[in-house]
């Protein structure tokens, strides 16, 4: 009685520690953990685009579903009700004006803020300048009077005007207003930058609800808001990882649990199956807590659940071969379980040295949840389990065809060969667990926001901030002759706000004198009266003693999310991107470029992202391919015979091939997650042929390898199916590949012949 | 309602009999309306050496926004709508504001709305109205109801005799007075 207690006892104190690692972790969802670190520039660049970089709090919000008017009107109440949130940092739906602090700073730095001094102190700018402040003195009376007095040239408007050039989103009223959405319809835009860090996703979820409420609350259901960003993202993702989780483990679970219920009709046995998979996700977990600090992507999590599919595996060899005796045991199994599961562990310690740090997470986790899952199975007649007493005799008889997986790999490998290029798919957002139109969204908004190009970004790099400011000035005092030259419309760069030190120095040595500014003043209007700009030429006397204009200058102003996504501190110095408007040409504007010594250079983040994604999955591939290698030398030094080697290694195999060609020509090209379903399911199908040359004393051994191998393809394939069904690009692709390679190398293994036989020691 | 109707505001009215009452004056005031009405605004400010005088015409259009063309200081055209101002100046350059962000427009806007149209209650609802005086020589008194207009405008006094609108006097919350003459269009 007692000993029948302790498989329960054990897996209740298995589950209760996985339950308490689990609890222990942070749960992370960053959009880019499953791409590889970047290896230049140009990669560092894609990589910010797509919601990892400087805007990681920020929030972008279009409202559309009314008329101009109504759309202006509630982007003014709700970006009021948003500002109330205790989540939200700052709002800006384009209302400078409001913003006391900005309109302050803009004035102290209103004498460095504009390039053109000496045209605007010219006799006749002077006197159209006044002009307008006597028009602005008839409209508005006294409540001008101070801004006049300090700013009878018009310089802060000026500076407002540009900041927020023709090619930024419109404005109307103040507020902007995107009305080019190709026609479709009119849209108020909207940032927000959010209190949270991006990866603080159950915050981030819970200020996204209220934001769609705050809406709701000022609208009678016609306004929609579409919401974009990083934080988005990530809440949208966690939410993903979280469903696929739940989902798949209790499909996964319930699927296992009526196969096992099948197979054995023995509850006991279920639980003491359940043991080594509970083992493998513990060892998966503290492997993760101690390797990664504590911290696993979501992805990760969801992953580790489909160790259920692979892992159950040995149990289910270890029932099958202990069949109506007195007690589980080990032994028959235990040369094709180890060898099995050393194979498999290599190749995840392949993946695990993945320079993606969310394969790398995955690859430590597999590993270490397979080899304890395997050890658990190997102890577990020592929980004195009594083996099961049901044994099917009914099995399906398959040809002695070897030659047909041969066949198969060969057409496979043809195929593949055929298909050159196109056997690969180079698109990066495949590779992120977020949904497309999600990161499409959000490129676009951000892009909205920005007046930028989507595709093309002019970047300047160099060793300090001056240098770089300088570089970002020397650009865009050229692109003038670019814009002449009909090769794009415009741009927009951080140097408006953040002039270089030298840039600065300049303008205010541009500046004419104190006595001879006041005498502009005097002779272009005479209505004014003698000391009417009385503040404006103190603080010309006193502009030499102002602070510098720095990044940090603007920090706390709506401005602040323009300069951090333009000017970018890195490992190696700055970066400042100068977005291109209207780029008609971008092969002619990077000949301009390149034929003018400028000191930037255009990037094309499609381009880059494909050759980013290529590299490395060339880089995988080699690893892949090493794993393999080594699986291959790992099985000759233990069988110490070649033949045997190549018999076991050809069923699977010969099924990565065809799974590899069939993926490819029905999935829209291979990506590196089909690269590792594949590997994934050739070690499954490694087990499979391990298995079933499995030579035993006992008559009936064959029929019960070939039971053990049909449950195992029965209820892994099941599971990685189940796993293809996932909402998740990158979980679905990975399922439906491991499914197939399953499926195919259980074919494959019951085809071929097995007469050298593995010796059970 | 208001589209259409010409201002009236220099017609030369006969006699009244009636009691000089909000209703009564307003309907003395819509009797005959005119198309176009010439203004002379003064605004005086420290940083001037003489007051500044602002001068132009005023009138209506078919969608009801007033519109005041500006001829001197500086040539421009204000239009003034229910929710916002466009400026177009000589130079081209145009703004478009809030008409909330120009308390002195929209308090201008409102009034001579009510006014215009003939509607008490319209006049009512923006402002609280004071009638003084007599026919030869009277006074309204708007004093804006919404407490943010109020901050700006204390209250504006239009003041005529009989049929006939002769100044408005705007008194801002700071003190200053914007007196604006009518006169017949140049």
């Amino acid at each position: 009685m007692k000993r029948s207690w302790a498989p329960l006892l054990t897996l209740v104190l298995l589950a209760t520690l996985a339950v308490l690692l689990i609890a222990r972790l942070q749960v992370d969802h960053r959009i880019d953990a499953f791409l590889p670190p970047p290896a230049d520039t140009h990669q560092a660049m894609v990589m910010d685009q797509i919601g990892s970089g400087a805007g990681g709090r920020l929030i972008f919000a279009a409202i559309s579903g009314a008329e101009p008017d109504r759309l202006v009107e509630a982007s003014r109440q709700v970006a009021d009700k948003w500002r109330s949130l205790a989540s939200v940092v700052r709002v800006n739906n384009g209302e400078l004006s409001q913003e006391q602090e900005l309109l302050e700073l803009l004035d102290t730095h209103r004498l460095v803020l504009l390039p053109d001094i000496e045209s605007r102190t010219e006799p006749a700018a002077v006197k159209s300048a006044l002009a307008e402040r006597l028009s602005e003195l008839a409209l508005a009376g006294s409540r001008v009077r101070d801004r006049v007095r300090s700013d009878p040239l018009g310089l802060v408007q000026a500076v407002a005007e540009r900041l927020a050039p023709s090619h930024a989103p419109e404005t109307r009223d103040g507020v902007w207003l995107d009305t080019r959405n190709n026609g479709d319809s009119n849209r108020a835009l909207l940032m927000i930058v959010s209190a949270h860090p991006p990866f603080a996703t159950a915050e981030q979820a819970r200020l996204i609800d209220q934001l769609q409420q705050r809406l709701a609350s000022i609208s009678s259901g016609e306004l929609d808001l579409t919401l974009a960003g990083a934080p988005v993202i990530a809440a949208d993702s966690a939410e993903r990882a979280r469903t696929a989780s739940i989902r798949l483990s209790v499909f996964g679970g319930l699927f296992v649990l009526v196969v096992l219920l099948w197979a054995w009709r023995s509850p006991a046995l279920l639980v003491a199956g359940a043991i080594p998979l509970a083992t493998g996700v513990v060892c998966g977990l503290l492997t993760v807590t101690l390797l990664f600090d504590g911290r696993i992507h979501g992805l990760t999590l969801a992953f580790g659940f489909t160790l259920l599919g692979v892992a159950i595996d040995y149990p289910v060899h270890l029932f099958t071969h202990s069949a109506r005796r007195a007690a589980l045991d080990a032994r028959d199994i235990r040369a094709p379980l180890l060898l099995g599961a050393a194979s498999t562990v290599i190749a995840y310690l392949a993946v695990s040295a993945s320079a993606s740090p969310g394969l790398a997470q995955m690859g430590a986790f597999s590993a270490a949840g397979l080899a304890g899952a395997a050890a658990a199975t190997l102890l577990l007649p020592r929980l004195g389990t009594r083996g099961p007493t049901y044994l099917p005799q009914r099995n399906w008889k398959f040809p002695n065809a070897a030659w047909l997986p041969a066949a198969a790999g060969g057409l496979a490998l043809i195929v593949l060969a055929g298909l050159g290029a196109e056997r690969w798919s180079n698109d990066l957002t495949r590779l992120s667990p977020v949904d497309a139109d999600l990161i499409q969204a959000d490129i676009e908004l951000r892009r909205q926001l920005g007046g930028g190009d989507v595709r093309y970004l002019l970047v300047a790099s160099a060793d300090s901030l001056e240098n770089v400011l300088r570089a970002t000035e020397d650009t865009v005092n050229q692109l003038d002759d670019a814009v002449d030259q009909g090769l794009l419309s415009g741009w927009q760069a951080v140097s408006d706000l953040v002039p270089s030190r030298r840039e600065q120095q300049r303008r205010l040595a541009a500046w004419p004198s104190t006595e001879r500014m006041a005498g502009l003043l005097d002779r272009a209007d005479a209505r004014f009266t003698a000391d009417a700009f009385a503040p404006f030429l103190e603080d010309l006397a006193t502009a030499a003693e102002t602070p510098p204009i720095t990044p940090q200058t603007w920090q706390t102003t709506p401005l602040a999310t323009q300069v951090n996504a333009l000017l970018t501190q890195t490992p190696q110095g700055w970066r400042s991107i100068i977005a291109p408007v209207g780029l008609d040409d971008p092969a002619g504007l990077a000949e301009w470029l390149s034929a003018g010594q400028l000191p930037a250079e255009l990037i094309d983040l499609r381009a880059t992202s494909e050759i980013m994604v290529a590299s490395w999955r060339r880089d995988a591939g080699i690893s892949l391919a090493a794993a393999l290698a080594l699986i291959a030398a790992f099985l000759w030094l233990q069988t110490r015979k070649p033949a045997l080697t190549a018999r076991i290694m050809l069923p699977p195999l010969a099924a990565a091939a065809c799974t590899a060609a069939v993926m490819s020509l029905a999935d829209g090209g291979l990506t590196i997650v089909h690269l590792v379903g594949v590997l994934l399911a050739a070690g499954v199908g490694l087990d499979f042929s391990l298995f079933a040359h499995l030579r035993s004393d006992h008559r009936d051994q064959s029929s019960r390898t070939r039971h053990a191998v049909n449950i195992c393809a029965l209820s892994t394939g099941g599971v990685f199916l189940i796993l293809g069904q996932s909402q998740i690009g990158m979980l679905r692709m990975l399922g439906l590949t491991v499914a197939l390679g399953v499926l195919l190398s259980w074919i494959f293994t019951r085809l071929s012949r097995t007469e050298c036989p593995l010796h059970p020691t | 309602m208001i589209s259409g109707i010409l201002i009236s505001l220099l017609l030369l009215g006969q006699a009244q009999e009636d009691e000089l009452e909000l209703g009564n004056l307003l309907d003395a005031l819509t009797a005959e309306p005119a198309a176009e009405v010439g203004f002379t605004e003064l605004r005086q400010s420290e940083l001037l050496v003489d007051d500044l005088e602002i001068s132009g015409t005023l009138r209506h259009d078919e969608q009801g926004r007033l519109i005041r063309e500006i001829h001197a200081p500086e040539a421009e055209t204000q239009i003034l709508s229910a929710s916002h101002v466009e400026i177009h100046r000589g130079d081209g350059r145009q703004r478009r504001f809030r008409l909330q962000r120009a308390p002195e427009l929209e308090v201008l806007y409102h009034a001579l709305n009510g006014i215009l149209a003939g509607d008490a209650a319209a006049l009512s609802k923006h402002f609280d109205t004071t009638v003084q005086g007599e026919w030869s020589a009277w006074h309204l008194v708007l004093r804006p109801r919404a407490d943010q207009l109020a901050e700006s405008v204390e209250r504006l006094t239009v003041c005529g005799s009989d049929a006939r609108i002769r100044q408005f006097s705007l008194h801002l919350a700071d003190g200053e007075i914007v007196r604006t003459r009518l006169h017949a269009a140049p």
